[in-house]
């Protein structure tokens, strides 16, 4: 493009000497090219006026004139190398004088042209890495968790196969916000069997932000904030999509998703996608998973206008699921659980089926959203978001008679979000980005269920506010900073039974929130209110080669409704779980660093990090209670203070041409300082090497071979407790081992894929892949079926691509 | 400016919607509708009076806590029920079981839901700590519920023989969706709807 500057130079003189000639064109226009966000001048910008051949380039100042003009109308076409070309209409007669504005944004731009090779990122000195569609794609037919994993530091916390929740860094749930398309997902995200509501092939990139720093998602992401982002649509007429299908032999189902993207040059685009899954019983190596199959549909659809100075879009999702939860993890008490554990296989094998019976959960998600944005010259960009999400979350449990079919749970929890941002990025080297969020939230738990609710009536009322900087200091050396404050309401009628309240000691603190008496149970009007502060600052300093971040993020998180208001019997945990009415807000400290390289062969990140959280809120057993079902575990939510330290290590070299590898190690070593003992349910070291083969000439054959291995957790608590069972006619005190990890595990995994040429314009991917080779016996720490079976066993994958 | 002014239109929509929403009206209290809340085990033979096992839990959650209380644990673990008199040694018995859940008004009957669903029921008796009973029959099977039942024991009815003069606690543990056929409580799984022991003497 450079080299072509003095050519159209030459052509416009010769086209002006041209014009001089003519007797009646004696118009002149002349004007100057800025650039639309600082109003600096834009030098060597062309502007060609209409068919006419008369061309000329800006000076230094961004200066420009034309003459000898014939007065007229003419379609002004304005561009410079780095900026999107700009076309005007401008009637020219006498001495015709215009300021032009062009989009001069050298980031936005990036994303653009390398799209999917850089990594665009959310804040400036946190850790964070981003999985982009050709990761994602390869988990159409798993979840969001799964794919997750594939990040260093990033583990899983599953109930079976088919609900996996992220963990960041040991820490998850409430402690994990995700946005979903620029939408915090609400969506009862504090039980550990709740999975994220979120088809993770609606996705266009998926990024992870190891702790509380990107302020502007919320301030009480003390574990971190998952993004899952669309693809950008591009502003040009074009139709495309792509279809997938997939099918795997473990679960004897697969995943169809498919898309369709629309877009005018004008601005205009329209877009929608759609995902099926279904499976039947997943089987490990040596039985039959009863009772785990899956259904999920789930379908996004939105439009909008993407001007360069405004714009806005409307987006819907809805998300649906059926996932059958094992059932030999089913059971009645705490004698149940020994046998279980005791067993070590689960007591109802059945043959195949795609049935999906009770215990299982059906959750349905609707988000919408319209979001309205305006840039302003020499200023920045104003965005203004509405958001409307309603989660509806049914649990069955094994009932008996005309209860059968009736769920034991039944919430639904409606959201309505109002945010407002504004980002200041006129001034070049600094960028300031400030917001406000008002939130309205209310859960209704169905009486109709005939279980007394886990979670109670409540409305939530949250307001943000916050400001974040990002400042050069040198061209190397880049600063962010940035505050935030949230106040929190939580508005609840929760029933309590008498005795429950006052085993308590509610009876001496909350005696005045009281508001009815029901015979045995006690109507309360708990109202708590929660001032949050959150901060963070850090550096980045950069060179051609090394990078080098240091972040610190101070965040205040209130607790969840779980957390407060728990009170009930858990079927799969075969536990009574108790909130507590006096549970403070968690206060995180988290200083990480990171050091990457980058060469031509080699690339690494080493990312050590420390967190101290204050008033850590766990669950764990406290005594027993008897019912008529037996005695069961109670378990309470208390706080402590806890420590995480870790480091998360990738690594990539080319070991030779065509031939890669990659490494990947994380450890995280987390400690209650107040008992000085290990945290409960933290994942173990684990490691992750992958070895490509790469040939582009052959059909772009990849092929990959997979080692994960997974140490055993050696740090643990002991939870363990002792239950008085019958044995031969005598009670007997056993020890119920729930503390104990399982052994440490190695699986293999290989992957293979070429693509080719389909019908025009369009090409086929196939892929074949299989996971855990050997068919080999494992049981992981995180998995809380791990008491009742293994983990899957051997699975074959097919997944054919067709971009069109 | 007109947009700041839709903004201010949506947010206090918000608001509205927020306060007219259940402020005044409070939500109707559960009661537990799957409970257990009476067991009563009627253990006759000819020329006795009845002996009456009963337990009776109007709350149904028990509520006996052992807040990990060393050396509570002997009286506890299983609820335990009372006892009208003793046992006549050497002697056989024809017992039957009823369940009622007495939290709800009129009170439910569990036991007719048991039979409905003979096939997903059993009951398991046990002696304990030296009670002498001698034998134990399932006097039942599911085919005398449902049709096309199998011959799998139910445990509604069943007779049982004491033995010598002895003292000891009779468990009664009533089976949700077990392994059946099984050999005993050891190998049929399932989940466990109820749990109940009787100190019973047999003199």
């Amino acid at each position: 493009m450079k080299l072509a500057f003095p050519l159209f130079l030459l052509i416009s003189l010769f086209g002006n000497i041209e014009a001089a000639l003519s007797q009646n064109c004696t118009a002149v226009f002349k004007g100057e090219v800025v650039d639309f966000h600082d109003g600096k001048p834009l030098v060597n910008a062309l502007v060609q006026l209409g068919d006419t051949g008369k061309v000329t380039a800006t000076d230094i100042d961004g200066k420009f004139t034309l003459s000898g003009i014939c007065p007229g109308s003419y379609e002004v076409e304005i561009s410079h190398e780095s900026c999107t070309t700009r076309i005007m209409t401008i009637a020219i007669t006498g001495t015709t004088t215009k300021r032009i504005t062009l989009e001069h944004h050298l980031e936005e731009l990036k994303e653009v042209v390398v799209e999917g090779s850089r990594d665009h990122p959310v804040t400036n000195s946190a850790t964070e890495q981003i999985l982009h569609s050709d990761v994602i794609e390869k988990f159409s037919s798993a979840s969001l968790g799964d794919a997750l994993k594939e990040i260093s530091g990033v583990s899983s916390l599953n109930t079976g196969s088919s609900i996996v929740k992220p963990v960041i860094q040991g820490l998850h749930s409430s402690r994990v916000v995700t946005m979903n398309n620029g939408v915090r997902l609400q969506d009862q995200e504090w039980g550990m069997e709740h999975a994220p509501n979120l088809d993770l092939n609606a996705a266009g990139s998926l990024t992870v932000v190891k702790g509380a720093a990107a302020l502007q998602y919320g301030g009480d992401a003390i574990g971190g904030v998952i993004i899952a982002e669309p693809k950008n649509i591009p502003v040009k007429d074009t139709l495309y999509g792509k279809t997938l299908l997939s099918g795997a032999t473990n679960g004897r189902g697969g995943a169809l998703v498919s898309s369709l993207t629309k877009s005018y040059e004008s601005g205009w685009y329209w877009s929608a996608q759609g995902t099926l899954k279904r499976f039947g019983d997943f089987e490990a190596p040596d039985y039959s998973l009863t009772n785990t199959g899956y259904s999920q549909q789930a379908f996004t659809a939105s439009f909008g206008l993407n001007k360069f100075t405004y714009g806005f879009d409307a987006y819907y999702s809805f998300y649906r699921n059926e996932i059958g939860i094992l059932r030999a993890s089913h059971i009645g008490s705490q004698e149940d659980l020994l046998n279980a554990i005791n067993s070590r296989a689960p007591y109802i094998i059945e043959p195949f089926s795609y049935d999906i019976n009770a215990p299982k959960q059906e959750v349905t998600h609707h988000l919408a959203k319209l979001r309205f944005f305006k840039r302003f010259e020499k200023l920045g960009k104003w965005s203004v978001q509405y958001d409307f999400q309603q989660n509806n979350r049914r649990e069955y449990d094994v009932r008996r008679g005309a209860l059968k079919g009736v769920p034991a749970m039944d919430m639904e929890l409606t959201t309505h979000t109002l945010s407002s941002d504004f980002l200041f990025d006129a001034q070049s080297g600094r960028k300031i980005n400030t917001g406000v969020m008002f939130r309205y939230q209310t859960n209704f738990p169905d009486p109709e269920t005939g279980v007394r609710r886990l979670i109670p009536d409540y409305d939530r009322y949250d307001f943000g506010a916050y400001a974040s900087l990002r400042q050069y200091l040198t061209d190397d050396l880049i600063l962010d900073a940035g505050a935030r404050y949230d106040f929190t309401r939580t508005d609840a009628k929760k029933f309590y039974k008498k005795d429950r309240w006052e085993d308590q000691g509610y009876d001496e603190d909350f005696q005045d929130i009281i508001i009815e008496d029901y015979d045995d149970q006690w109507l309360t009007n708990p109202v708590f209110d929660f001032h949050s502060v959150s901060a963070t600052a850090g550096l980045k300093y950069q060179t051609v080669s090394d990078e080098f971040l240091f972040n610190y993020a101070l965040a205040n998180r209130a607790p969840n409704p779980a957390e407060m208001f728990s009170d009930g019997l858990h079927h799969s945990a075969a536990a009574i779980e108790l909130g507590d009415l006096r549970m403070d807000q968690e206060t995180s400290h988290k200083l990480s660093l990171a050091y990457s390289r980058e060469s031509r062969k080699l690339r690494f990140t080493l990312a050590p990090y420390v967190n101290f959280i204050n008033d850590y809120i766990l669950l764990e057993p406290s005594g027993s209670e008897l019912t008529i079902r037996g005695a069961f575990p109670v378990w309470q939510y208390r706080q402590v203070n806890a420590r995480f330290l870790g480091v998360d290590f990738d690594f990539n070299y080319r070991i030779a041409d065509h031939w890669d590898f990659t490494h990947k190690f994380s450890y995280v070593h987390a400690k209650d300082t107040s008992r000085d003992r290990p945290l409960v349910d933290i994942p173990s070291a684990n490691t992750s090497n992958r070895i490509t083969f790469t040939k582009p000439e052959w059909k772009n054959l990849q092929i990959t071979l997979r080692s994960d291995y997974y140490f055993r957790q050696n740090e643990y608590p002991n939870n363990n407790f002792d239950v008085r069972v019958v044995e031969n006619g005598e009670y007997v005190n056993r020890e119920m081992d729930i503390s104990t990890p399982p052994d440490a595990y190695h699986l293999l995994g290989l992957d293979a894929s070429a693509r080719f040429p389909f019908v025009k314009n369009s090409e086929i991917t196939v892929g074949l892949s299989a996971d855990n080779l050997f068919n080999t016996n494992y049981r992981d720490y995180l998995n809380r079926l791990r008491f009742y079976a293994d983990d899957l066993g051997r699975n074959f994958r097919l997944q054919i691509k067709i971009n069109y | 400016m007109k947009t700041i002014r839709l903004l201010a239109f949506l947010f206090t929509g918000t608001i509205l919607l927020a306060s007219c929403s259940s402020d005044d009206d409070n939500p109707d209290p559960v009661n537990e509708e799957e409970l257990i809340t009476r067991v009563t085990v009627t253990l006759s033979t000819e020329g006795e009076e009845d002996v009456t096992l009963e337990f009776a839990d109007e709350s149904g959650l028990g509520h006996d806590h052992d807040e990990e209380e060393e050396g509570s644990e002997e009286d506890h673990d299983h609820l335990e029920g009372t006892v009208s008199g003793p046992l006549k040694p050497n002697t056989t018995y024809t017992g039957s079981i009823s369940l009622l859940n007495e939290s709800v008004s009129p009170a439910d009957d569990i036991t007719e839901e048991v039979k409905e669903e003979a096939d997903e029921h059993q009951f398991f008796y046990q002696n304990i700590d030296g009670l002498d009973i001698t034998n134990f029959t399932y006097t039942d099977a599911e085919s005398d519920y449902i049709e096309d039942g199998s011959d799998n024991p139910v445990g509604l009815s069943f007779t049982l023989t004491t033995g010598a003069a002895s003292h000891g606690d009779l468990r009664i543990v009533l089976r949700h969706q077990p392994v059946k056929p099984n050999t005993g409580l050891e190998d049929a799984g399932g989940e466990t709807d109820m749990d109940i022991s009787f100190h019973v003497d047999i003199e």
